[in-house]
């Protein structure tokens, strides 16, 4: 793609307090598959969370593109060992948290930062395949504000530097969507899948 | 056959003009002037909705089904608010100031916004790219600058602009084309290097000498342009509305800078001279006049006069 032009000389794409509420929201959503992740994709997408934080505090660059296609292989086959396939439900989740944690490291370019927040719906909503309690639906229905006011901001040319500016328009926006959900959820065509 | 080409040819032509509609400012963005695609981040959006899906379908699972079809109406309802970020805006392109060849011409446009909600992330957009980017407040208005290089003199036409916004998500993005009707005059570039202005028009003599400041003649009603230097300072001191000095001298001997007299030189040449004199001319503080073909400036100095006179030699054909 377009050539990767060196973060100094734009400016960095967030401000710290943007970057800092992205990092702890992608966590949010990331949190509660936790409990079901081996112990060493916990260690790097916590590493790769404080790496970032770091980078972006210091100013330091981010890690070179080899090492991260190094993670990102090695991430990869890690979690093809422990499950034995890289699709269903553990094996995906999994490979969810380390994209996420690995993209944190690579947000050169607008696009990435889209590409997280993505992430972060999946990983949102992927944890209805393992709880449906009343208090998931309302962690998850937050994360999920949460992640919308953070797109509000983060794919501004140049972004505010509240993060938080545009949280009222985003509540505004998620109850006016319940209606056309309803209307969706009951008359959107559902393919049936015989197993 | 023929006929129904021809009637589907008109068809696309009504569909290109539509799709081509350009609003001549001063305009207000209205509902059927402005246009709303999905970005390429809104095809990713919808391309992250359609893995969810599959996973609802694929795990039969009400809720994963809720989340998606609740992120489909968020962006959908983001269409109303992307577009409604530009409806009402009333978009004003301001007369941009003059500029010599060479440097940057400043087409500044004004956004009001009438409306009682602030109009966040409008932006100013030329061949898909992004040139300048501004908020506009409530009950308020903001301001974008287009910058163009200038290579010849004359009036700039300003390309035709985009005013868009992908506010609020940036999934969507919703413009109007807009045609700027101030065109920028570019006066030419000077002449460099010593080029010393003609004699008076009684050659010489007595102009030697003289600072043009010796004869005072009068007070007159000070006029904007008028050179600091002979404004009458005392009388502004009285409280009394500002006077300038009319000194004899200025009156007397005006130059002529005058077309017919650089023969010798190319047409751009002589003009580059002529300019670079009355920048020198009305430096110094003197009274000049301008010679073109088929024109004559009279005499005078200021900058209404300065500007008159590079107006002509910028419009020269």
């Amino acid at each position: 793609m377009t050539a990767a032009a060196p973060t100094s000389s734009r400016g960095p794409l967030l401000s710290l307090p943007t970057l800092t509420t992205l990092l702890l929201i992608t966590a949010l959503a990331a949190a509660p598959h936790a409990p079901r992740l081996p112990a060493w994709l916990l260690v790097l997408a916590v590493g790769c969370g404080l790496w970032r934080y770091w980078a972006a505090r210091r100013g330091e660059r981010l890690p070179p593109g080899w090492l991260r296609t190094l993670l990102t292989v090695g991430a990869a086959a890690g979690i093809y060992l422990e499950h034995g396939s890289l699709l269903g439900r553990d094996p995906g989740t999994a490979l969810l948290v380390a994209m996420a944690a690995l993209k944190l490291l690579e947000m050169r370019q607008r696009r990435d930062v889209h590409v997280l927040m993505y992430l972060g719906y999946l990983l949102a909503a992927t944890q209805f395949l393992y709880d449906q309690s009343i208090g998931m639906i309302v962690y998850l229905a937050l994360t999920g504000w949460a992640l919308t006011v953070l797109l509000m901001v983060a794919h501004q040319a140049r972004p505010p530097a509240n993060p938080w500016r545009h949280a009222h328009l985003a509540t505004t926006l998620l109850l006016q969507a319940i209606p056309v959900m309803l209307i969706l959820f009951v008359f959107f065509p559902r393919v049936a899948v015989t197993r | 056959m023929t006929a129904a080409t021809s009637v589907l040819r008109r068809q696309a032509q009504r569909w290109g003009l539509r799709l081509g509609r350009r609003l001549a400012t001063p305009a207000t963005l209205v509902y059927r002037g402005i246009y709303v695609l999905p970005t390429r981040n809104g095809l990713m959006f919808a391309g992250m909705l359609f893995v969810l899906w599959l996973t609802a379908i694929n795990y039969g699972n009400n809720l994963i089904f809720a989340f998606t079809f609740l992120l489909a109406s968020v962006a959908l309802v983001s269409i109303l608010h992307t577009f409604r970020n530009l409806r009402g805006l009333q978009v004003t392109a301001l007369p941009p100031e003059p500029v010599f060849v060479g440097e940057t011409a400043v087409f500044p446009l004004q956004l009001r916004n009438d409306s009682s909600v602030a109009r966040p992330a409008v932006g100013l957009e030329l061949e898909r790219t992004l040139i300048d980017l501004t908020d506009v407040p409530a009950r308020s208005h903001a301001g974008l600058l287009l910058r163009r290089p200038t290579l010849r003199r004359g009036l700039l036409q300003p390309p035709a602009v985009r005013i868009f916004t992908i506010f609020p998500l940036g999934l969507f993005h919703a413009w109007s084309t807009l045609e700027l009707n101030q065109p920028c005059l570019v006066y030419p570039a000077p002449e460099t290097g010593p080029v010393p202005l003609p004699a008076g028009a009684s050659s010489g003599g007595k102009r030697q000498g003289r600072s043009g400041q010796d004869d005072f003649q009068e007070l007159r009603r000070y006029r904007p342009g008028d050179s600091p230097r002979h404004v009458a300072w005392r009388v502004v001191a009285r409280g009394q509305d500002p006077q300038t000095k009319v000194f004899g001298g200025e009156n007397l001997m005006p130059i002529w800078l005058d077309w017919n007299r650089l023969a010798t030189l190319p047409k751009e040449a002589r003009i580059a001279r002529l300019c670079r004199w009355v920048l020198d001319a009305e430096a110094s503080g003197q009274r000049y006049g301008l010679r073109l073909p088929g024109q004559e400036i009279a005499p005078g100095s200021g900058a209404e006069h300065r500007h008159r006179c590079l107006q002509a030699l910028a419009l020269l054909p």
